[in-house]
């Protein structure tokens, strides 16, 4: 989303640009009540200069603003399943290096999915670049491949299956 | 903290809306802080200032300033506050309100003066008379106190426009054009100009020397709002919207700067000669003030309210 560009509607809701979803509803709700009531204690005072013109223009602004944003706040919602979907379509097998992608792609960094998944750094960089050789005995790099996949929320038997081919492939080839 | 000085000045328009406390609240924290703090009590008419410091009298107060033309620095006292010191108001003489020009204008040197040695904290007192608006806008720190009632935030929004008018009459001065903002308010219905709005409207885009200054004074006018004795969150909300409207409407900056809720132990620590501060810090209404000077310094401000 870019927040620099929706800068003047979130001036008009009266929010940072960095606000989150639930601070742009809440400026608009409150804002909405403020000017459509002409007689509250806040806008009574001013109802004789006011006028009821310039209160229809901020409610409009107000309205305008908010849609603006909402549908900039949904289309950055989808933005990484998009993003995922194109990267997925162009997948033919799930080797090393697609794997490194779609993490990428994700934003998934491998420190914190060492951490979550408990496998050493090392071992996922050796699964991305397929240093077959330097991995463990089939099945525990069975089990990083498919931890590696869950992590990612990918079609784990999908993306073993195909990386255990080539890493059979690979290590017979070899021994 | 030591390093804090400057004038900082509380006023909003309506009286009994707690700005004396607020003014003595704010400084008991940052005394309590670190910084070296002087609370002048200016409210000429109502001067109360010195109850919230359980300061009963003082042998000195801005009487002998205005009366018997002592220097400022000399009326100061200390309170029970370590780094918080007051110079107190005074309410003996009649129409001691109507302090004139020359009087007003030494004042405010003298607070200049002061302001070097401490951040002084001025107590403005209620209305939106000249002398009021004056010292406001002289102030390095404008704050505004309101309740959530309809009258304060009528009084508060004369408040602004006076403060605004004089700034902008004064920025005007310099260029020798203050006449105009003067005709221009006088005639605005054969300028077509409707309330106040119309005005900046219709100076902004007049010659270039008037509308850049206007423009000028206007993008430097920054009010801090304060919403003291809301009885719940959801009236602390009218912070929120008595904001919009100064930036909506006036195109002024005002800043939402904090809340304190209703406590009866305020009156009660009066009468009793405590210091609420001191008394209770851990009450919600302490930590709002506490939040609130927070605010102050740094410019953020009380988010909206859900």
């Amino acid at each position: 989303m870019d927040r620099e560009r929706l800068k003047p509607y979130f001036d008009v809701l009266e929010i940072e640009p960095a606000a989150s979803l639930t601070e742009v509803r809440n400026a608009y709700m409150l804002l909405k009540e403020v000017y459509s009531d002409p007689e509250s204690i806040v806008t009574g005072p001013l109802a004789g200069e006011m006028g009821e013109e310039s209160r229809r223009d901020i409610l409009e602004r107000l309205e305008e603003a908010y849609h603006v944003l909402l549908a900039a706040f949904e289309q950055s919602r989808e933005e990484p399943r998009r993003r995922i979907e194109k990267v997925m379509a162009d997948i033919e097998t799930f080797d090393g290096p697609a794997l490194k992608r779609i993490r990428e792609r994700l934003g998934v960094d491998l420190n914190d999915m060492a951490l979550a998944t408990r496998i050493q750094v090392q071992h996922l960089i050796n699964i991305e670049e397929e240093n077959f050789s330097a991995l463990p005995v089939k099945v525990y790099t069975r089990g990083f491949v498919a931890n590696y996949a869950r992590h990612l929320h990918l079609d784990e038997k999908r993306v073993v299956s195909d990386y255990m081919t080539r890493f059979e492939a690979a290590t017979e080839n070899n021994g | 903290m030591e390093d804090l000085k400057g004038i900082w000045a509380v006023g909003g328009g309506k009286g009994g809306v707690g700005k004396s406390f607020i003014a003595s609240a704010i400084g008991t924290a940052l005394a309590r802080r670190g910084a070296r703090v002087l609370l002048v009590d200016a409210d000429l008419g109502g001067a109360t200032l010195h109850h919230f410091l359980g300061i009963k009298k003082t042998a000195a107060s801005l009487s002998d300033f205005f009366d018997r033309g002592r220097p400022l620095f000399e009326l100061i006292t200390g309170t029970p506050v370590p780094g918080l010191s007051l110079i107190r108001g005074h309410n003996a003489t009649l129409g001691a309100e109507n302090i004139n020009y020359a009087q007003k204008n030494k004042f405010l040197r003298h607070l200049a003066k002061l302001a070097r040695e401490y951040l002084v904290i001025v107590d403005l007192g209620a209305g939106s008379s000249h002398n009021i608006i004056d010292t406001l806008i002289s102030a390095d720190l404008m704050a505004a106190v309101i309740v959530p009632e309809i009258i304060a935030v009528e009084n508060m929004y004369t408040f602004l426009k006076n403060a605004l008018f004089r700034r902008l009459a004064a920025g005007l001065n310099q260029i020798g054009r203050q006449h105009v903002l003067i005709d221009t308010w006088k005639n605005r219905h054969g300028y077509g100009i409707k309330g106040f709005k119309g005005l900046i409207a219709s100076l902004s885009g007049r010659d270039d020397e008037i509308g850049a200054r206007v423009r000028e004074e206007i993008e430097n006018f920054r009010i801090h709002l304060i919403v003291n004795q809301a009885r719940n969150r959801q009236e602390a909300t009218v912070g929120n919207a008595v904001k919009s409207v100064c930036r909506k409407y006036f195109g002024i900056d005002c800043r939402y700067s904090g809340y304190v809720e209703h406590d009866e132990f305020i009156g009660r620590c009066v009468n009793r000669r405590e210091i609420y501060m001191e008394s209770y810090p851990a009450s919600r209404c302490a930590r709002e003030v506490e939040r609130l000077t927070d605010n102050l310094l740094t410019g953020r401000q009380v988010s909206i309210i859900s």
